[in-house]
């Protein structure tokens, strides 16, 4: 087996990848949670399954706004590095050029990270492909503040066919267990916490829910909707939860696919 | 991690001339240049199995091509030197940041240095130079240069290379550089500035006494020395890409309206390095290291309470005392006026004023330096040619280790083609003892190579300045200033010879 590079995927969620992270300052080994207007580091670690070294591999990191679906059209590029390892070795790499969160994405990590050799190169396509292509891994994290006990929040999903394709969303709550790399940061804003229940959630742009709206409504299925090709569609969601904090998941379908996802974080902001 | 440590901040170096860049600062209109970093060993083991790779930097604009570089062994206390081609064309100027990472199966190590990179641009309306930095603008226009020598000029039609990217700022350069009403065809000669004015513009306007550094470091003279070191290398560019190849490297004698002259020249990309590079020496000379005229400038005026400095500017005419000779201590007389320009919070701008006439010297010595090398290399023999340099400082010290930037250029009699590779004293492979004050370097030739070659050992110091110095201490120390003296401008008339330090047959 010559050079075989992999940036790991998540598990079971393949858009939250353990080795994904991002650090205040280049030196830093404390992973960070992104605040916007701030400069960050992005890093990432690369293992080489092969028994061929490989010199020079290329590795390339791209941030995109609070989305499912994006593509290598739509991720923008924050900047490239490079990578030597040895057969069945494996290194974490550094992008020196500076990433900083808009406040569009305040607190979001959509990181896509990329490794690539000429003896192992990527598939030519502009798709991603994150969970089948072992040279790329995804990122796609939010981290909310509840305010008494509500919360909202904006993004798009992207269609990263060129085709009309047909798409839902389905919003559900999952262990925080599955959430296999917990930062330092994060940790710290859930030490002492215990994990709620989500209680209601819906996809609407209205921030709030209140006496006026029937929380029996609440549906955590989106209405299908069509995206032209390459197209974007910009969503929300709304909902309460109940105790300390949940950690919910939001999936991109077409078919009973899975096309993407993003991971959202919910802490009760009881002060 | 392992124990390697660049002591140094990684230096720009010419990819036509192989010469440092002023201060080791990089220039975006060159486009591709060389990216250079002295790792040193600094446990008290040898280190062997070292890779070496460039990781990442700071700005998208810094395109590395990725190289990684296998060190054997790397003894205790010992550098070596390792170089990276880059084209920064797309980066901005600045403070950047470069990650190199060290590796080997005992460990890894990631090593965060600086560099800085400056955007020079060239207003053909006013005949203004400008170079940007984030603390301000620095603007140079020349009024008066030793003049040029028409009998040796640029070929009409160029043939392009496309080997080398520069971008337009040279190709414009080359054609439309003036003074007044002369204008001046850049060729391979020389010229030292004798009349000059230069402008900062600080962003923002400051309050108090003192502006900000170019950089927070280097000070305005090594960015002015930028400037003019670009102008004799798009001399040497417009030679490399339609130039004869030939080394003669006379240029006679043409007075100039303030009755010097100027002699000394070249036609291969060697010699128009060294000439560049000796308009570098001059112009830090004149401007000094200890504390740049601008820097006294604003010493001695004092803007009042509320005033914003929003701009400075200073002109300056040389006389050259002495030849301008690398590695000797060369005196430059210059007359300087310095005036500030304030406006206080109602808008009415005042200006402050020093002159002052100042006898200043070269200060980047060379007592003598000894070079060794064959006199006939047979490659059929599978010899290598290998070559051997001592450089001695003023109290006749020798400079060690990482010290010293040395090139050795080889230059082929007839064809005029090009050699260079670089000597080091750290004690791996060719070299035998590390940091003993020799500098050593091997090149094996092939068949093709046969005839008669002439040998150039070119020095130049290295910044050394500490990172925890403050930017005041760290912009009084400069390197990438030539030391050998292969070149020696002369004001007598007659012609400077570029004079080699050797020549090789080789035989095949």
């Amino acid at each position: 087996m010559a050079i075989e590079l992999e940036i790991r995927d998540g598990s079971p969620h393949w858009y939250l990848s353990p080795d994904i992270w991002v650090v205040k300052e280049p030196e830093d080994l404390i992973e960070s949670v992104p605040v916007a207007g701030m400069p960050f580091f992005v890093k990432a670690k690369v293992k080489n399954h092969g028994t061929t070294n490989t010199t020079n591999a290329t590795v390339k990191f791209y941030w995109a706004n609070p989305s499912t679906g994006v593509n290598r059209n739509t991720a923008i590029l924050i900047g490239q590095s490079f990578i030597s390892l040895d057969g069945a070795g494996e290194a974490d790499v550094l992008c020196l050029t500076p990433w900083v969160p808009e406040y569009v994405n305040n607190g979001h990590e959509c990181l896509i990270v990329e490794v690539f050799h000429s003896s192992d190169p990527l598939p030519g396509t502009v798709d991603f492909n994150v969970p089948t292509d072992r040279h790329v891994a995804q990122k796609n994290l939010s981290v909310l503040m509840a305010f008494r006990s509500m919360f909202h929040m904006n993004f798009e999903m992207h269609n990263g066919s060129r085709k009309k394709t047909k798409f839902n969303a389905k919003a559900e709550q999952v262990s925080i267990k599955e959430l296999q790399n917990i930062s330092p940061d994060l940790k710290e804003k859930l030490k002492g916490k215990k994990e709620g229940k989500l209680k209601n959630v819906d996809f609407t742009n209205e921030r709030c829910m209140d006496k006026t709206r029937e929380f029996s409504k609440c549906k955590n299925d989106s209405e299908e909707f069509i995206l032209n090709g390459f197209g974007k569609k910009p969503l929300a969601i709304t909902g309460n939860i109940e105790g300390d904090y949940v950690f919910l998941v939001v999936t991109q379908y077409h078919k009973n696919v899975e096309m993407g996802g993003l991971g959202i974080v919910v802490i009760n902001d009881k002060d | 991690m392992i124990p390697i440590k660049i002591n140094n901040r990684p230096f720009a170096s010419d990819l036509i001339t192989g010469i440092m860049m002023p201060d080791g600062i990089f220039e975006t209109s060159l486009g591709k240049m060389k990216l250079n970093a002295h790792f040193s060993n600094s446990s008290t083991n040898s280190l062997s199995g070292l890779s070496i790779y460039v990781e990442s930097a700071s700005h998208p604009g810094i395109v590395v091509t990725p190289v990684t570089h296998h060190v054997s062994l790397l003894e205790s206390g010992a550098s070596v030197l390792q170089n990276w081609d880059v084209d920064i064309s797309a980066a901005s100027a600045g403070s950047h940041y470069v990650s190199f990472i060290v590796e080997n199966t005992s460990g890894r190590q990631r090593i965060i240095k600086k560099i800085f990179i400056t955007k020079v641009s060239f207003d053909s309306t006013s005949d203004t130079f400008f170079a940007e930095t984030p603390e301000g603008k620095i603007a140079v226009r020349y009024r008066e240069v030793t003049e040029v020598n028409k009998t040796r000029c640029c070929k009409k039609e160029r043939s392009k290379n496309n080997d080398l990217s520069y971008d337009d700022f040279f190709e414009n350069l080359s054609y439309t550089f003036s003074l007044g009403n002369k204008t001046y065809e850049l060729c391979p000669v020389f010229f030292l500035p004798l009349n000059l004015e230069t402008g900062w513009t600080p962003s923002p306007p400051y309050s108090g006494q003192y502006s900000d550094l170019p950089f927070n470091d280097p000070w305005w003279k090594v960015v002015i020395a930028i400037i003019a070191f670009l102008i004799l290398v798009a001399a040497a560019i417009v030679e490399a890409t339609s130039g004869s190849g030939s080394i003669t490297a006379t240029a006679g004698c043409t007075t100039t309206p303030s009755g010097v002259c100027a002699s000394g020249s070249g036609s291969s990309p060697v010699a128009a390095g060294l000439v560049a590079a000796a308009a570098v020496v001059a112009g830090i000379a004149a401007y000094s290291d200890e504390r740049d005229l601008h820097r006294i400038g604003q010493d001695k005026t004092f803007p009042g309470p509320g005033e914003l400095t929003i701009s400075e500017s200073m002109t300056s005419k040389l006389k050259y005392l002495d030849s301008i000779e690398f590695g000797t201590p060369f005196k430059v007389i210059i007359d300087w006026h310095y005036e500030r320009l304030t406006r206080d919070p109602n808008g009415v701008e005042k200006s402050y004023a020093y002159s002052e006439v100042t006898e200043n010297k070269n200060v980047h010595l060379l007592s003598k330096y000894e070079i060794e090398a064959p006199d006939i290399v047979r490659p059929y023999k599978k010899e290598y040619f290998i070559v051997k340099g001592k450089f001695y400082d003023e109290n006749e010290k020798l400079f060690k280790g990482e010290q010293l930037f040395v090139n050795c250029f080889l230059i082929h009699n007839k064809t005029g083609r090009t050699i260079d590779f670089i000597l080091q004293d750290n004690g791996s492979k060719i070299d035998k003892l590390k940091n003993d004050g020799t500098y050593t370097g091997s090149y094996f030739f092939n068949k093709e190579d046969e005839g008669r070659w002439k040998i150039y050992v070119v020095a130049q110091d290295v910044n050394h300045a500490d990172e925890n110095m403050t930017p005041e201490e760290a912009a009084q120390i400069i390197g990438g200033i030539v030391l050998t003296n292969q070149l020696a401008i002369s004001f007598s008339g007659g012609s400077c010879p570029l004079v080699p330090d050797g020549d090789v047959q080789v035989v095949v």
